[in-house]
């Protein structure tokens, strides 16, 4: 057991755009208010992989017991699918022609993937070359199912170059000629421009690889789904974290927050649920908050921070993606904002050693010492910290076996994370009555609760029908000790599972309805 | 004139097909050129898997936004690198108008070329003063900014544009009850079937679009365009007025782009910033340029290129089993490649090979007034007689036939057994006819071709569907 303590509400409750009010309650090991009602619960975890193995089989098995035991998946009527919570999924609504089994034959899965192979965000591609490595060597049978069936998963990638103009008939192609069973997106605007498709056509969607909050909506569109922790519920990390050590980060009872905006989807989506949060904050007539913003293209990032640097900040947050991570790190280290800003922190999704590691950002990499980081949860493939990790061990084995080097690129670790989502949603599918279906898969992923060999001990991987459309809502906080080149956790692990409201996505709004 | 002369082509090389203007081969000829465009066109929506006719929608949409770009770079000499920008101004106002007023799509055409006529005789302003690569980076600028002004918080603009994600159309184009039953699509799926119609509306928007462009070139202020490119100073000279024409030509070329942009928008039945960036902006130059600068074919081309290159270079080196992050690279060797050789485009390119095999000669007129008569010694004697005639258009007809060999066996099954008897018929035909060499031998050489074909075709069991 880590931990029981209090969060503010409006952690979670800001996390689709709405405002919320905060609550304070004791304080738990990690200094940052938890709520009341999440108890993060963790058991020893496994040290080898037939203990992850057998872990994960009776975490199946409980699944499928829950599932079959609450009557929920498809009603002998053929037209409902039922699930927890109210889940509820009207099949009479699918397509003429429609079938639950299309994309398998009695040997094969076939996956569809639209992702990014080529172009300048072509490193996300190589999560789904882990995908397809992991299945077959996972499965490397197949997956056999309770209607006797073994099958090998078959993933059909197609590259649309983080182009959505591409990704749509693309996708059009993997449904339409290919006949996939599921199809996986990578981005937000590819998965925003396909989900109405697919939800139309009752074709799973699951684990979509972005962190937009719009995929946790069981009820307009229950055949999607996300997987990371959602952008926005970081932002609120970031100014609970605030709220907690305001005292501690202020000058003369004040409190400037500078910030590097992408302008994108996830950093605007960092800074409106970083104002929604500071709207409710308790502080919130002492805290200023200023931005720059730069566009994913820009070269160099030297501009916007000098600016920045200029309003003498307490707090600095890179609210950006790729290269500006490391530009970031590198800018504040020569225009003096790491020498005076109290707290400097990193997005999640550049934890990698590959953003803020020593060979990136050059010298002695000292540059990113003490910098700070929201942790979504994931592991780092490549922190020592790792290092007897059993999971990681056997990830890294695995890339080396396929001729890969694990530090070559930062999406490895993201793939193993989706990797095993996948195979172990479609095996925990293929145990329910019926076998393997396209409303076993979604029954089962909307009913998911495992411990994922990728996410930290207390971080959980659950849903729960339809109240709890989102797997990770879970962080912690971590700093980053640049001598031994890891991030080093701050606390334990924050787990607001379930706490989540379910988004209905308002494209003219841009919130969650 | 005699039959060494006239029968020569490019180089003084004499070629295998000469059509003297009036004759029936020649007509059948003219007939078969449009065939090759307008059989294909009509027969790849039924033949096609829906997917492949929702990208040739698509290709069509920035077919008709290249035509646009043309207008400026191709017929007036203007470099233009911001015509991305109407193109994207056009597809968002499709779709606010149909999210936020319910409008229809065709209704929204005609403020978007209005919008998009206003805006380019705006950013044709500059162009009075400027030009060369100045004009390029005035454009160039407009290209770079135009997705980043879709995502300005503010102004409600992106609640109206979706910001970063952009927006999906409320309403599709489908197809109502009697265009189905009229393009026989009943039998098709929902998907195929919107894919279908939107395909055949943007055809005939596509089609109208150039009809309007070849017109417009036709007329005084496209020969104005013309004189103003070829020598500027000649044209201010001969009381061409260089401003208005300027001007003009941005203003009906923004709106002609932004046409394109509604189409590409229907087509997606979406919007959003990195459908209309800067990357798009090269590829659509790229389009026009591989596809043919100053040609109204190479617009079409390049609509292909623009939609097609991007699909297919991944897939060709992914079967070579290389790395698809250099499949990029395949853009630039083909720029290249096209550039040394075919630096007029794919169009230059197909008749600088037509007429390395087809000569078409004017007819000579009748000295007595009467209809227009083919000289001597060019196939046949002068005062040529009825039956000369008559195996003239057998040849025509057997040339026909070797085309529709060709294409049938592809594509309807019942008709693979026709293709040999095609053969035949041209084959026969051309020894018939040995008086118009070059015909004959056309309609044998595609005879033979369709009977082979034909005989694969049977053997490999071709199905389309």
């Amino acid at each position: 057991m880590l931990g029981v303590a209090v969060v503010g509400l409006s952690l979670v409750a800001t996390a689709c755009g709405g405002g919320g009010g905060g609550e304070e309650g004791a304080t738990g090991t990690t200094s940052v208010t938890l709520p009341q009602n999440v108890t993060t619960t963790t058991a020893k975890p496994p040290a080898s992989m037939d203990e992850w193995k057998a872990l994960n089989t009776k975490q199946r098995d409980a699944m499928v017991k829950k599932i079959v035991d609450g009557k929920f998946g498809k009603q002998s009527d053929g037209k409902t699918v039922l699930g927890a919570e109210g889940f509820k999924m009207d099949l009479s609504k699918c397509p003429a022609g429609w079938s639950d089994t299309e994309g398998l034959t009695d040997t094969e899965i076939k996956v569809g993937h639209t992702t990014v192979l080529s172009g300048t965000l072509a490193d996300y591609g190589n999560i789904a070359k882990v995908m397809q490595m992991y299945a077959d060597d996972a499965f490397p049978n197949g997956i056999k199912d309770s209607a006797g069936k073994t099958r090998k998963i078959k993933m059909v990638i197609k590259d649309d170059g983080y182009d959505a103009n591409r990704t749509i008939p693309l996708v059009d192609e993997l449904i339409d000629s290919e006949k996939v069973f599921m199809m996986i997106t990578l981005g937000s605007p590819a998965t925003m421009k396909t989900y109405d498709k697919l939800n139309q056509r009752c074709i799973p969607q699951p684990h979509s690889q972005t962190g937009h909050p719009a995929w946790g909506d069981p009820v307009s569109h229950p055949w999607t789904t996300g997987l990371q922790l959602a952008y926005n519920t970081e932002a609120v990390f970031w100014g609970n974290y605030l709220d907690t050590n305001f005292d501690k980060i202020a000058t003369n009872g004040k409190v400037t927050v500078a910030a590097l905006v992408m302008n994108n989807d996830f950093g605007k989506s960092y800074t409106a649920a970083f104002k929604d949060y500071l709207a409710t904050s308790k502080n919130k007539a002492n805290i200023t908050y200023f931005t720059e913003t730069i566009e994913p293209t820009a070269p160099t990032i030297t501009d916007p921070m000098t600016t920045l640097a200029a309003k003498n900040p307490d707090v600095f947050i890179a609210m950006t993606a790729g290269t500006s991570c490391t530009q970031a790190i590198q800018e504040a280290a020569q225009n003096g904002m790491k020498a005076k800003v109290k707290y400097l922190w990193q997005p999640s999704v550049c934890s990698s050693s590959t953003f803020v590691g020593k060979a990136k950002v050059g010298g002695d990499g000292m540059a990113t010492d003490g910098w700070w980081i929201v942790n979504g949860g994931a592991k780092d493939l490549n922190s020592t910290s790792f290092d007897n990790d059993p999971f990681i061990i056997y990830a890294r084995e695995l890339l080396k076996k396929n001729g890969l080097d694990p530090k070559a690129s930062g999406s490895y670790g993201s793939g193993f994370i989706f990797a095993w989502a996948m195979n172990t949603a479609l095996d925990a599918a293929a145990q329910l009555p019926g076998g393997l279906t396209r409303t076993n898969l979604v029954t089962a992923i909307r009913h998911f609760d495992g411990t994922h060999p990728m996410l930290y001990a207390g971080i959980n991987f659950n849903m729960n029908g339809g109240k709890d459309a989102y797997l990770v809502e879970g962080g912690l906080y971590e700093k980053y000790d640049a001598a031994k080149q890891v991030w080093v956790t701050q606390g334990s692990a924050i787990d607001l599972s379930g706490s989540s409201k379910p988004c209905v996505w308002d494209q003219a709004q841009g919130i969650c309805k | 004139m005699t039959a060494t002369t006239v029968q020569q082509g490019q180089g003084g090389r004499p070629t295998p097909l000469t059509f003297y203007q009036g004759t029936t081969g020649h007509r059948i000829y003219q007939v078969l050129g449009w065939g090759l465009l307008v059989v294909p066109m009509v027969l790849f929506p039924y033949v096609l898997p829906g997917f492949r006719v929702s990208q040739l929608a698509q290709a069509i949409g920035w077919g008709v936004a290249i035509l646009g770009m043309n207008l400026v770079i191709g017929y007036s000499g203007l470099i233009s690198l911001g015509h991305i920008a109407f193109t994207g101004l056009g597809a968002y106002l499709t779709a606010t108008l149909i999210n936020e007023s319910n409008w229809d799509m065709w209704m929204t055409l005609p403020v978007v070329f209005v919008a998009c006529f206003v805006f380019g005789a705006l950013i044709g302003l500059p162009a009075l003063k400027i030009k060369g690569l100045y004009l390029a980076l005035v454009t160039l600028a407009l290209a770079y900014t135009f997705p980043i002004l879709t995502k300005i918080e503010g102004g409600g603009i992106d609640k109206r544009t979706g910001g970063d994600n952009g927006r999906t159309l409320s309403e599709v184009l489908a197809p109502p009850g009697w265009a189905r039953s009229l393009l026989g699509i009943n039998g098709k799926t929902p998907p195929q079937q919107e894919a279908f119609y939107k395909y055949v509306c943007f055809v005939i928007l596509a089609v109208a679009c150039f009809w309007i462009v070849r017109n417009l070139m036709k007329s005084e202020p496209g020969r104005a365009m013309l004189a103003i490119r070829d020598n500027q100073i000649g044209a201010a000279v001969s009381g061409v007025n260089l401003n208005r024409h300027k001007v003009t030509t941005f203003a009906v070329s923004a709106g002609i782009a932004g046409i394109g942009g509604s189409m590409i928008a229907v087509a997606l039945n979406s919007v959003g910033p990195t459908s209309f960036d800067f990357n798009y902006a090269i590829l659509t130059l790229m389009g026009l340029v591989v596809g043919g600068v100053a040609t109204q074919h190479g617009c079409w081309i390049g609509g292909l290129v623009v939609v097609f290159l991007q699909d297919f270079a991944p897939r060709a080196v992914g079967r070579f089993d290389v790395d698809v992050v250099y499949a990029r690279a395949l853009f630039g060797v083909a720029l290249v490649l096209i550039a040394f050789f075919a630096p007029g485009g794919i169009v230059s390119l197909a008749l600088k090979l037509k007429k390395k095999v087809v000569t078409v000669l004017p007819a000579v007129p009748d000295p007595s007034g009467g209809k227009a008569w083919v000289p001597a010694g060019v196939g046949r004697q002068a005062g040529a007689t009825k039956a000369a005639t008559r195996l003239d258009t057998l040849a025509g007809a057997g040339l026909a036939f070797g085309f529709v060999s060709l294409l049938v066996p592809f594509f309807v099954n019942p008709m693979i057994t026709l293709a040999p008897a095609a053969a035949a018929v041209g084959l026969g035909v051309s020894r018939e006819s040995g008086s118009s060499p070059g015909l004959s031998r056309g309609a044998s050489v595609l005879g033979f071709f369709g009977m082979v074909i034909g005989i694969v075709a049977v053997l490999a069991r071709i199905s389309p569907h």
